[in-house]
C-alpha cells in the first residue's frame, strides 16, 4: 500500500484534474488591433498551440496596421487616393475589407456604410481620445447629400476608382470581425482543432473544451457582472456593438460612435446590440447595423443579413431578443424585462 | 474478519491533498468571482495581486504610472497615465475572466482564478 501510495502521489494533480475530465488549456493573452487579445486553445500541446497563436497574433497585427481608420498606414494612403478621385492600386487588406463590406452594405440597406469615414471624423472619432464639440447641422448635411457608399468605388482586379469625393473609408465596423476570422482560420490551418478567439469582449469560438462546449458569459453592458450565459454550437461569433464603447459628452449631453447613415448623428433609444453568427466579420457588421436600425425595421435588417440571434438592449434597460437568441441564452439577473421579437 | 491499519504518510499525503483542494475551491469563492489578478505590460507580467488583500499599486506603463486599488475583491484603475481614462472608467472588475486595460499605457489586468462557470467573457 505504502509503496502504491508512493508511486500515484507525483501523479495526483493529473489523475485529479483527468477524474474531473479537465483538458489541456494553453491560454495567451496580447494587445493587437487596438484591444486586448485572449486565445485559448483545447486538447493541443503547449508547443503546437503557442506556435499556431503566434501566427494569428502575426496576422491581426499586420491587419490592424493596415485598416486604421486614422493612423498612418495602406487604409490612410487610399483614403488620401479616394479623396482625390480618379484611378489607383489598392493594397490587398483594403480591398479584402472592401470585398467583404459590399454586401453587407447591401443587405443593411446602407445601415452598415463604410463609406462614411468623413463623418465620423467631423464627429471628433478619428482620434485617440474621441472629443467635441458636434458638427454643425451643415457639415453633416454636405457630407449626408453627397451620399458616400462603397458602390461609389469601383475594383478592377488591384485597381480602385472612386468617383465620390466624398467617400472616406473606415472599416471600424467590421475589421475586428475580420481579424477574429482571420485569427481563426491560421489556428486551424495549424492543426488547432478547439479554441477560442476574444478580441475585446467581441469573440469567435469553434470546437470544444475537452468534452463539453465552451461556455460564455455575456457581461451586463450597465451593471457588474454577469447577464447571460451562452453555450457555444460548433463554429459561432459573438458580437457586440454598445453606446458606451466610444464616445465623449458635451454639455451635459453624451455622443456616442454608432451613427444613423440616414440622420449622420448617433443613434439614440439602444444601449447594446448581440448578435451570433458563424462568421466575426458578418457579425461585427450587422450588430452595427441592428444598432443603428429603428424599433420596426431591426427585425426585416437582420433577416436581410442571414442573422437569427439578436439581443437588443433599448435605453430602458429591457431586453429585446429573437426567439433564436432567447433558447439560447442563459439568464443570469433577475428581475430582467424581456420580450420576444419574431423575425419575418 | 475485519482488520484496520494505522495510516501510513501516503495515506496522509492524500488526504492532506485532497483537504488542500477542497481549501482552494471553497477559497476561491462563489461562482465565477476570482481570487487574484494578474498584471502586465506589454506581454511581461508584472504584479499577481491577491483579490482578498486590500491595497494600491503603481505599474510603471509605457506613458508613465497606472495605479490600480484592491479592496472588496475586486481590481480597478484609478489612475492612469492616458488621456481617455477609460481604464478608470470600465470600474471594478472581480469576475474570472474580466480583463481591464490600459491600451495607450500598454497596461491590462486580467481576473482569475473562481470556480470557472464561463471559459470566456463576451462584453
Amino acid at each position: 500500500m505504502r509503496c502504491t501510495a508512493r508511486l500515484l502521489l507525483p501523479l495526483l494533480p493529473a489523475l485529479l484534474l483527468a477524474a474531473c475530465g479537465e483538458p489541456t488549456v494553453e491560454k495567451q493573452r496580447f494587445l493587437a488591433m487596438g484591444t486586448h487579445i485572449e486565445i485559448q486553445t483545447s486538447g493541443t500541446g503547449s508547443d503546437k498551440a503557442e506556435a499556431a497563436i503566434a501566427e494569428a497574433r502575426e496576422d491581426l497585427e499586420y491587419l490592424h496596421e493596415g485598416l486604421h481608420p486614422w493612423e498612418a498606414g495602406a487604409l490612410a494612403r487610399v483614403n488620401q487616393m479616394l479623396a482625390a478621385t480618379g484611378e489607383f492600386t489598392a493594397d490587398p487588406g483594403t480591398l479584402e475589407a472592401l470585398a467583404a463590406a459590399r454586401p453587407l452594405y447591401r443587405d443593411s440597406d446602407g445601415l452598415f456604410n463604410p463609406a462614411l469615414g468623413k463623418l465620423a471624423d467631423t464627429w471628433g472619432f478619428h482620434q485617440e481620445k474621441p472629443d467635441g464639440p458636434p458638427p454643425e447641422d451643415e457639415a453633416i448635411r454636405s457630407i449626408l447629400e453627397a451620399d458616400p457608399s462603397p458602390e461609389d468605388i469601383e475594383v478592377d482586379g488591384v485597381r480602385m476608382t472612386n468617383t465620390n469625393p466624398e467617400v472616406q473609408l473606415d472599416f471600424g465596423g467590421l475589421a475586428k470581425g475580420m481579424g477574429v476570422d482571420h485569427a481563426v482560420e491560421r489556428l486551424r490551418e495549424q492543426g488547432i482543432d478547439h479554441a477560442i478567439v476574444n478580441a475585446g469582449g467581441d469573440l469567435r469560438a469553434f470546437g470544444q473544451r475537452g468534452d463539453r462546449p465552451w461556455r460564455v458569459g455575456i457581461r451586463d453592458p450597465r451593471g457588474e457582472g454577469v447577464l447571460a450565459g451562452l453555450t457555444i454550437d460548433g463554429d459561432e461569433a459573438v458580437f457586440t456593438s454598445g453606446d458606451y464603447e466610444r464616445y465623449y459628452e458635451h454639455e451635459g449631453e453624451r455622443y456616442h460612435h454608432l451613427l444613423d447613415p440616414r440622420t449622420g448623428r448617433p443613434a439614440r433609444g439602444v444601449t447594446s446590440v448581440t448578435v451570433i453568427h458563424e462568421e466575426g466579420t458578418t457579425a461585427d457588421a450587422a450588430a452595427t447595423a441592428l444598432f443603428v436600425a429603428k424599433d420596426d425595421e431591426w427585425p426585416r435588417i437582420a433577416k436581410q443579413m442571414g442573422i437569427e440571434a439578436v439581443l437588443r438592449v433599448d435605453d430602458e434597460g429591457v431586453l429585446h431578443m429573437t426567439p433564436a437568441m432567447a433558447e439560447r441564452l442563459d439568464l443570469q439577473k433577475d428581475g430582467a424585462t424581456t420580450r420576444i421579437v419574431e423575425l419575418p | 474478519m475485519r482488520t484496520t491499519r494505522r495510516p501510513g504518510p501516503g495515506d496522509w499525503t492524500i488526504l492532506l491533498a485532497a483537504g488542500a483542494l477542497v481549501t482552494s475551491l471553497w477559497l476561491a469563492g462563489p461562482d465565477d468571482e476570482g481570487s487574484r489578478a494578474e498584471v502586465r505590460v506589454d506581454d511581461t507580467v508584472v504584479a499577481r495581486l491577491d483579490l482578498r488583500q486590500p491595497g494600491t499599486y503603481t505599474i510603471e506603463g509605457r506613458r508613465g504610472p497606472s495605479v490600480l486599488e484592491v479592496a472588496d475583491g475586486a481590481v480597478r484603475f484609478t489612475d492612469s497615465a492616458c488621456s481617455t481614462h477609460r481604464c478608470v472608467a470600465s470600474g471594478a472588475h472581480r469576475h474570472a475572466g474580466e480583463v481591464a486595460a490600459c491600451l495607450p499605457n500598454r497596461v491590462t489586468v486580467a481576473v482569475r482564478g473562481g470556480a470557472g462557470r464561463y471559459d470566456t467573457l463576451h462584453y
